[in-house]
């Protein structure tokens, strides 16, 4: 059969074209599989970062829906959730949040609860190595705790209540030993949400047995919810949150029925113990007249003597007595004020989106999705572009065949299958490698990075037969359609007429000949190159397009690399420029906060310092809330050296530009002002983590980068949150040549936290390594895309001029002058795609940073000159490599074969 | 090149045993060979045979647009069949002209800058207009190709030609695409270059009718010249018919 078909003198013919048109092949081939790897492959990137999630959330049983309340939950709480509609499985949990020590300095952590009672657990933690607890005093932990530590399974870890609480009240031991190493679906990042204690953000989790709490209520629920219909959606799709939300909005009115219940048997209950206490105040006081009583009697027997030592012994007691009742009246009173303050519990009922590293996850897989959007869609029209020409070109090419065939007494359809035999041969095998070579390559290659940043394991590699389907109907459409297309135009003509070679196109005066002035002054040469420019319009439209598209590919890379490289040093360097932020108890004693300012005035290490207010506080916008940090200080004038503080004026950082704050308004950053779109003279509502609520003028937008802050003076805080001002944190410059402060400060115990601003450089560049490195692959699939573009279309251009080429090579032009004499078109043509994609490259540079740019960090706009340098020079540097490339081919163009063709 | 007397060649141009062999897949044609023949200064020289004889290539070698693999060319006194690519596209540049059959005019540009073109790249150049107005194209300066008919189009091609100011005029069937009274016009102008201005012309035909205006007639068959006849008087072209 094959043999068959081979010996079949058309199929042969065909398998010679390719053979002979070799270096066209590959070119449409090459270019089909860039532009479809690049496609399949960005596209698959979001979905499988997704899909990786899903699977392992599906294998550990991600809950749908968390719940927790401001005064837990007891029996009658849960029967009311496992009563709510749409309630699957209920995982009532303990939950703390404690402080660990490492390293001398507290941090906050949270501790929770195994589900030990069902097999199929929600949350489960995955165990990588070791043992889940058995004991009470048994926990595991997660693996960079043991990194940051240093330690290893079988070490103990040691937690403190952080609150004048004592620890025995949440935990029936002090320490724990670590008997294995997890991961959470609850913790995939490095954002584990809000702490009430230490420095207001959790860095750690543990898992202990539910027997190891000493809690009479459950402090968190976790559930998973019938689906109904959506049962199969992906957690990451809208439809799965609005098949949430029903049993979301019923697990609120639960929550408002039992915070009432609970609220009142509480009263009631309060009111009963109130009673007791009552009672048993006029008790005392009715036995204490009693004994008075009992006293006066016993005086009249006893001898006067005694009376004196006796009277003094009894009035004591007396008066202790009378203290102590007195003490349990105001005790009573006390607890009835209280009583009157007592609130009703809050139920927060919430779904994965409010899950900090779930979040951060769905943020991050979606701006992957977003990126995926239009670049591979760039790169795919610039293929399709030159496929579209090659092809056109080939047939063009062969037009005297297609005559001959033609004249030969050859169908139509025959003669036309050749061709599109050609175009789809490259096509499919370009194709089809591109899609797997791109869907193998980049969602691994890019997830890998994104593992840097959190615990999902990768899962199967992904492949969409749609997409791939897609994008090779699309490709085939880009070169099967021109081929058909040309090879009927030319089937149309007689046989005749076919036979003979296209004319070459006429010559035509262009517009810049009227311009005399102008036209006179360009040399000979200059004026032949402008007048071809204008003369092939298709191929220079081509050449331009591919050149700007290229370089704006090239460019977007450059410049979001420098927009990620860009935030570390800016936000370290010229924004947060203290080195140091020490963070104490204002809590801690006279003699405690003593001895710690006594530590920082005498320290050699810090040149300067300023104290500050820093508290955790949310922004509340329409139905969403921003975490951010709360600056307040007393010295407003001295900030600006600690915070510099001013609006972004282009990359220019000067103490002369620093903002001031005054008691009227607070500043904001930028990212808060564009995420809840505020202005200078808006009202923002803040929350702090006591749910204390306050507006405050906005006064200020400032240049930041990473996180969120609002700025506030003391005056401004005390008035708008209505409590004392109390500086909990030092910032400090230090003196040259010191770089960490001394151990003896972390040993005090008025210290709470420790913080070196280059430390959070440090880890900031890892962080953005990860996206520079899907810029690197942008970057080099780009350079890839262009080359093959420039070398199709100088190839072409060659080719359908060669007869031109010949005749200047007959009048004695040396090789140097007959490049010249092409090059040059190809050149102006490059620099104009440049100017074009340069142009086009800042406008998907402001695209992708406002469809990427994570709620946590604002990337740079700036553009630097490095971005525009590094563009423009690869471009001319590809550009050059191509000419040099295709030299040969053009000193090696034979006159005698080219001018004897007829015309 | 070569300096010894003797090796010189005797007329302004001399092919001595020229061979030139196409090597076609496993086929091997020879297209020339053992050429002899020379044609002395001013002359023009008509070589004459059947298609397929070897005269395009025995033009394109003495052009200097393929090299000979055997023998030797000597054009006023080299031999340039030794001469390497870029002393090939040096002498092309200041010797020779040629006129092709299909005019091979550059399309984008009009009659006057295809005469530039090629007259600014030699030294010893004519000025492009009026070369033009030699061959009676003074009105058609700024038209392009395509704007002229065929025989315009051929004297253009002569116009270039001889702007370089060449000592060799190579003509590849500069008549061929003409009809008889276009390319009497177009022969005249040749005839002229060698008669009034003393430039060597080789015209290149198949057509056996032009034999009698030609100093010199060489007569090419199965890559050989087969005679070679001197013509002491030779018709003006007017007589002539074809």
């Amino acid at each position: 059969m094959a043999r068959g078909l081979l010996s079949n003198p058309f199929v042969r013919s065909a398998l010679r074209q390719v053979k002979s048109t070799l270096p066209r092949f590959l070119s449409i081939l090459l270019i089909t599989l860039i532009g479809v790897m690049f496609f399949s492959g960005l596209r698959l990137t979001g979905p499988y970062m997704k899909d990786s999630a899903e699977r392992w959330f599906d294998q550990q049983n991600f809950m749908d829906v968390q719940i927790v309340s401001t005064l837990g939950f007891d029996a009658d709480d849960l029967a009311a959730i496992r009563a709510t509609p749409g309630v699957l499985q209920v995982a009532p949990t303990y939950t703390a949040n404690l402080l660990v020590k490492r390293s001398g300095l507290e941090m906050s952590i949270q501790i929770l609860s195994l589900d030990t009672a069902s097999s199929h657990p929600i949350n489960a933690p995955e165990l990588l190595s070791g043992r889940l607890p058995v004991k009470d005093n048994e926990c595991v932990a997660e693996s960079s705790w043991l990194r940051a530590t240093g330690g290893e399974l079988g070490d103990t870890v040691r937690f403190y209540s952080g609150s004048n609480k004592p620890l025995s009240d949440t935990l029936r031991h002090e320490t724990f030993t670590i008997v294995g190493v997890v991961k959470s679906p609850l913790f995939i990042a490095a954002d584990r949400g809000n702490s009430d204690i230490g420095t207001g953000f959790n860095r750690y989790f543990f898992y202990t047995l539910p027997e190891a709490f000493n809690l009479e209520v459950y402090t968190a629920v976790y559930l998973q919810v019938d689906l109904g219909a959506a049962g199969d959606a992906s957690r990451f799709d809208d439809v799965y949150f609005d098949a949430v939300a029903p049993t979301v909005e019923a697990l609120k009115e639960t929550g408002k029925t039992r915070s009432a219940e609970r609220f009142n048997a509480i009263l009631a209950d309060a009111h009963a113990e109130l009673a007791d206490a009552r009672a048993e105040v006029a008790d005392g006081y009715q036995k204490l007249a009693d004994a008075e009583q009992e006293f006066a009697y016993a005086l009249v027997f006893l001898e006067a003597s005694y009376h004196a030592s006796l009277v003094y012994a009894f009035e004591r007691e007396r008066e202790d007595a009378l203290a102590d009742l007195e003490q349990a009246e105001a005790d009573i009173a006390q607890a009835e004020a209280d009583l009157e303050e007592l609130e009703e519990a809050r139920w927060y009922v919430l779904d994965l989106k409010q899950n900090p590293g779930f979040r951060s996850y769905l943020q991050q897989s979606g701006q992957m999705e977003d990126l995926a959007v239009v670049i591979p869609l760039l790169f795919f029209l610039i293929a399709a572009l030159v496929s579209m020409t090659s092809m056109t070109r080939l047939v063009d090419s062969d037009r005297t065949i297609i005559g001959t065939y033609k004249a030969l007494g050859y169908t139509n359809r025959a003669i036309t299958a050749r061709y599109l035999l050609y175009a789809s041969s490259a096509t499919i095998v370009g194709g089809i490698s591109g899609t797997i070579i791109g869907a193998n390559l980049f969602p691994p290659l890019i997830f890998n990075a994104f593992r840097t940043m959190y615990t999902v394991p990768p899962g199967p590699m992904l492949f969409s037969w749609s997409l791939a389907l897609l994008a090779l109907l699309f490709a085939l459409i880009c070169t099967v359609g021109p081929a058909l297309l040309v090879c009927l135009g030319i089937l149309r003509e007689t046989p005749a007429s076919a036979m003979r070679p296209l004319a070459p196109r006429p010559g035509k005066r262009i517009f810049l000949e009227r311009i005399k002035p102008l036209w006179r002054r360009l040399t000979f040469l200059h004026k032949i190159t402008s007048r071809n420019l204008l003369r092939y319009k298709k191929r220079a439209f081509m050449t331009i397009f591919g050149v700007a598209g290229c370089t704006a590919l090239l460019f977007t890379g450059f410049a979001l690399n420098d927009s990620l490289a860009t935030i570390g040093p800016k936000q370290y360097g010229n924004i947060e420029v203290f080195d140091v932020a020490i963070t104490f108890k204002p809590s801690a004693s006279a003699e405690e906060l003593e001895s710690f300012f006594t530590l920082i005035e005498e320290s050699p290490e810090l040149a300067t310092y300023t104290l500050v207010r820093r508290e955790t506080a949310e922004i509340l916008h329409g139905g969403f809330a921003l975490d951010l940090a709360l600056i307040a200080t007393d010295n407003p004038a001295e900030l600006p050296e600690y915070y510099h503080s001013q609006p972004r004026i282009g990359g220019l950082f000067s103490e002369a530009l620093a903002l001031v704050l005054d008691d009227e308004g607070v500043f904001i950053t930028e990212q808060i002002a564009r995420q809840v779109g505020a202005e200078v003279g808006s009202t923002i509502t803040l929350r702090n983590l006591s749910d204390e609520e306050a507006d405050f003028v906005v006064a200020g937008i400032r240049e930041n980068y990473v996180y969120h802050y609002v700025m506030m003076t003391a005056a401004a805080y005390e008035q708008g949150f209505n409590k004392e001002y109390q500086p909990n944190q030092i910032l400090g410059h230090f003196n040259t040549g010191y770089e960490a402060m001394p151990e003896s400060l972390t040993a005090l115990s008025a210290v709470s936290g420790l913080y070196y601003t280059q430390t959070s450089a440090d880890d900031f560049a890892t962080i953005t390594d990860v996206l520079g490195f899907v810029m690197v692959i942008l970057t080099l699939s780009a350079a890839a895309l262009l080359f093959v573009v420039l070398f199709s279309l100088n190839t072409i251009n060659r080719e359908e001029r060669t007869r031109e080429l010949a005749s200047i090579k007959v009048l004695g032009f040396f090789n140097r002058e007959l490049a010249s004499y092409i090059y040059r078109e190809g050149l102006i043509l490059t620099l104009l795609g440049i100017a074009i994609g340069i142009v086009q490259g800042i406008a998907l540079q402001r695209y992708i940073i406002s469809t990427i740019e994570v709620d946590v960090f604002m990337f740079s706009r700036d553009l630097l000159f490095s971005t525009f340098f590094f563009s423009i020079f690869l471009t001319i540097v590809f550009a050059f490599v191509v000419n040099l490339l295709l030299y040969r081919p053009l000193t090696r163009i034979d006159m005698v074969a080219a001018l004897k063709a007829i015309e | 090149m070569n300096g010894e007397a003797e090796d010189v060649g005797k007329g302004f141009i001399e092919l001595r045993d020229v061979a030139r062999i196409y090597h076609t897949g496993e086929v091997l044609v020879k297209a020339v060979d053992g050429m002899n023949f020379v044609i002395e200064q001013g002359e023009l020289a008509i070589v004459v045979g059947p298609s397929g004889a070897g005269k395009s290539t025995v033009l394109n070698i003495l052009g200097g647009m393929d090299t000979a693999d055997k023998g030797e060319v000597f054009v006023d006194g080299v031999n340039i069949a030794g001469l390497d690519q870029r002393a090939l596209t040096l002498y092309r540049r200041e010797s020779v002209g040629f006129v092709f059959q299909f005019y091979n005019l550059i399309p984008n540009l009009t009659a006057y800058e295809n005469v530039e073109l090629a007259a600014q790249i030699c030294s010893d150049h004519l000025d492009a207009a009026e070369v033009l107005e030699r061959v009676g194209l003074e009105a058609r300066l700024d038209n392009f190709p395509s704007q002229l008919s065929g025989g315009e189009q051929q004297r253009v091609a002569i116009a270039r030609a001889l702007a370089k100011n060449p000592k060799l005029l190579l003509c590849d069937e500069p008549t061929g695409a003409l009809d008889s009274s276009t390319g009497k016009t177009v022969l005249e102008l040749l005839q002229d270059a060698s008669r009034i201005h003393g430039i060597t012309v080789v015209i290149i035909t198949h057509n056996q009718a032009l034999k009698p205006m030609g100093d010199r007639v060489i007569q090419i068959r199965n890559g050989r010249a087969e005679g070679v006849a001197l013509n002491p008087s030779p018709l003006p072209i007017s007589s002539i018919d074809w």
